[in-house]
């Protein structure tokens, strides 16, 4: 497509099938006309210190600009304008937000599909993405009691976890790091990142970090991921022979099985790097951030970042979504 | 459940009184808490006996008199502030462990945290319905059966969103927003939240101000006394702060001086308004106009080709002019950190993010130990060094250092001064009287 008929598709889109009323369900409304949008053009020009009276003037400016990314950030005082930049505002609040991209499990995808790239994604890293929505969902309702939680398309290799609760919304820095802090499990994010002391894990958490992760381990595990991890031939076979017999129903018997073998080679913290969430922590901590406008359509692979609704997010793969483009 | 009488941070008291009684109160309690570093308990019983006396909450009131006149003089004075907040937290502390009884401590739990983010544990049992929680029950086992627990403890719940320190340490039990765990725990975070309330107690103290003239003439007299009262300038000052060959410790110098040092110290060359920035800095902290001529000539890559004597002459001209010595003969001071933004440079505001995350990642020199922050860390930061540089500079403070700094860094000297305090290169004037003072009547 070239850039005219990119145009016209995303003016198409915009002005037929984005819906303001979907955005509302990930957004706090209540003060639009003092939230910050910014847009970047067919071009790479990059706008931001935009705002917009009500969602209709929003709406107008998508079909009428037709921007290739749209991004929404921080709701301040009063209206962001070039004249009025938003660091001579004050803010007033943003929903907390977790960014969970592939970017992030780099150096760990390897153990998990053969993608190679930064541009490859396929159903089994998505299964990373998984996982961390899993684990920090759950984690979210029931340790935080937060309760508006919508997962949503990054539109390209991740999904953005929005938490329009109240509370989440006017928390502050340090209480936005203190979440990443609890549910980070490993100490920097590089290849010789190291599992936490699973000890100081409390309760809940460290149950639901461990199941989670090796439930997921054992869907997706081949008989080479067994053999590289140091078990013998013959018991990866006979695991793989077990999990195939059951289909993916794993019961308890067989999970205690395959989990006594994989703590006699003492590879159980090697599972848990490989697996466990990693959050992109500036997304969540910039109080100021701009993110990628949920219903907005993704410039560089014109999908669209669409709320995954909770009964098909874990079927969810994002090479099936369709591009406008 | 009612609040202890020594507890300052309640409603202002009265201010319709005698005004010279009240400077007496104030003095009376800037004495105590000059008292508290040389020893916490005599302090407490001295002037916090453990009676039910009704007599003291007489003389309390007069102390929260005090503290509040205080506050007021805080609010004009950011050294004071800094110094108020820090005795003020520490005198809470201990006042908190040695005289509160447990009904006062829930009481100022729901104060300093609020009274919607405070529950009994078996409020939250219900309210929360968490009857059946094994998680639970397992934990008020462990409290119950524990050897070493002291009577006065007790089982409290507290919302997350007020104790970020817990959270990120994963103290106590986290659910439903709540973190369950005993009262000895919440310890460190109550302090944090005292401190943080006390300050912004001050700031509101601003608004009282220019309202009664005086009232405003008091507070500047204390105010102008204080500033002179050795003890507390030569601990919190800044711009008084003059220090003594502190050039040879690069690990009390700020970012933007230790940016620029290095510069210097490996290419041989700054720009002019970088060379003046480091020029202020070096004679305040103590280094001498000889030792900086030497310093520029030797390592300048510019003097090359000519001699001391030239040097002298040319470029001599400019160190000599920092001192006084020269031209108009100002005694010229560091420029604030405002004026470093704009005119100088700054290694939040100057740095590209990738550099400054590298530098301070690497570059930092400190005599404790090797300091590498946390990935984390840095990008907090970052997040925020374009647009608030002197709050990125206030939050890398603890990180280099382990202390926390209280009000805002706007000058250099305010990180130079505390950092060689933590560094132990400067020692208090009154300690060190004193010390000497002790060793003559000891015969030592």
């Amino acid at each position: 497509m070239n850039r005219v008929q990119q145009r016209t598709a995303l003016r198409d889109y915009y002005s037929t099938r984005f819906n303001i009323d979907e955005l509302k369900s990930v957004i706090n409304f209540s003060k639009f006309s003092t939230r910050e949008f910014g847009f970047a053009t067919l071009g790479g020009k990059f706008f931001r210190n935009i705002s917009f009276e009500n969602p209709q003037a929003l709406i107008d400016f998508l079909v009428d600009r037709t921007p290739f990314h749209a991004y929404i950030g921080a709701v301040y005082n009063e209206s962001p304008t070039r004249e009025t930049p938003i660091h001579t505002l004050e803010w007033f609040g943003h929903e907390l937000v977790f960014d969970i991209d592939l970017n992030e499990y780099d150096v760990v995808r390897q153990f998990i599909c053969e993608c190679q790239g930064a541009d490859q994604v396929c159903i089994r890293c998505w299964q990373l993405v998984n996982l961390a929505v899993d684990i920090i969902d759950e984690t979210l309702r029931l340790d935080f009691g937060m309760k508006e939680i919508k997962w949503v398309f990054s539109g390209r290799r991740g999904v953005h976890g929005w938490v329009n609760d109240n509370l989440g919304f006017l928390l502050n820095q340090e209480q936005r790091m203190s979440i990443i802090d609890y549910l980070s499990v490993i100490h920097g994010e590089a290849e010789t990142a190291r599992i936490q002391d699973r000890e100081k894990l409390k309760y809940d958490f460290r149950n639901r970090i461990e199941h989670t992760v090796f439930k997921y381990f054992l869907k997706n595990v081949r008989r080479k991921d067994l053999i590289n991890l140091g078990l013998g031939s013959t018991s990866a076979t006979n695991i793989m022979k077990q999990l195939e017999h059951q289909e993916g129903n794993m019961d308890d018997n067989l999970l205690r099985n395959i989990n006594l073998r994989i703590a006699k080679i003492n590879k159980y913290d090697e599972i848990l790097r490989r697996w466990v969430p990693r959050i992109d922590h500036k997304v969540t901590i910039d109080l100021r951030r701009l993110l990628r406008l949920p219903y907005s359509i993704h410039g560089k692979t014109g999908k669209v970042a669409r709320i995954l609704p909770p009964s098909d997010i874990f079927s969810f793969n994002p090479d099936e979504e369709p591009s406008i483009f | 459940m009612s609040l202890p009488d020594w507890f300052i941070l309640q409603s202002p008291p009265d201010l319709d009184i005698d005004i010279a009684k009240w400077k007496q109160l104030a003095w009376k309690r800037v004495e105590l808490l000059e008292q508290l570093p040389q020893g916490r308990s005599r302090v407490v019983r001295d002037h916090f006996p453990p009676t039910e006396d009704e007599s003291l909450s007489h003389n309390y009131y007069d102390y929260r008199l005090g503290a509040y006149l205080l506050r007021l003089i805080a609010a004009t004075n950011r050294r004071l502030e800094a110094w108020l907040i820090e005795s003020e937290g520490d005198l809470f502390e201990y006042l908190y462990s040695d005289r509160t009884t447990i009904d006062q401590k829930k009481s100022i739990f729901r104060h300093l945290f609020g009274n919607n983010n405070v529950m009994d544990y078996e409020d939250f049992k219900s309210e929360m319905d968490e009857n059946n929680n094994e998680n639970l029950a397992e934990l008020y086992h462990q409290f119950h059966s524990g050897r070493g627990r002291i009577a006065s403890d007790f089982l409290i719940c507290v919302h997350f969103s007020q104790v970020p320190w817990m959270v990120s340490n994963r103290r106590g039990y986290l659910r439903k927003g709540w973190i369950i765990s005993n009262e000895n725990s919440f310890r460190g975070s109550l302090k944090k939240a005292f401190e943080e309330k006390f300050q912004n107690d001050i700031e509101k103290a601003q608004d009282l101000l220019g309202m009664n003239e005086i009232i405003d003439q008091t507070v500047q007299e204390i105010e102008q006394n204080l500033a002179k009262h050795t003890k507390i300038r030569s601990q919190f000052s800044s711009d008084e702060f003059e220090g003594k060959d502190l050039q040879s410790h690069p690990e009390i110098f700020p970012p933007c001086m230790i940016f620029l040092f290095s510069e210097f110290e490996s290419t041989g060359r700054l720009i002019h308004a970088h060379r003046l920035q480091l020029g202020f800095f070096l004679k305040k902290i103590g280094m001498s106009v000889d030792d900086q001529l030497h310093y520029w000539f030797e390592k300048s890559v510019d003097n090359r080709n000519i001699t001391y004597a030239e040097f002298q002459r040319t470029s001599g001209y400019q160190i000599r002019h920092l001192y006084g010595l020269e031209g108009g003969k100002k005694d010229y001071d560091v420029p604030k950190c405002s004026t470093i933004a704009t005119s100088y440079f700054c290694s939040f505001i100057h740095l590209d993010p990738a550099i400054l995350i590298e530098f301070l990642s690497n570059n930092y020199l400190t005599n404790k130990k090797s300091i590498v922050p946390s990935k984390k860390q840095l990008e907090r930061i970052i997040s925020q060094s374009s647009s608030n540089p002197t709050l990125a500079c206030t939050e890398y403070f603890p990180i280099i250092y382990g202390r926390t700094f209280y009000g805002k860094i706007v000058h250099p000297l305010q990180w130079a001064r505390f950092a060689s305090k933590i560094e132990g290169l400067i020692v208090d004037e009154k300690e060190s009287d004193t010390a000497s003072k002790n060793k003559v009547e000891t015969g030592q």
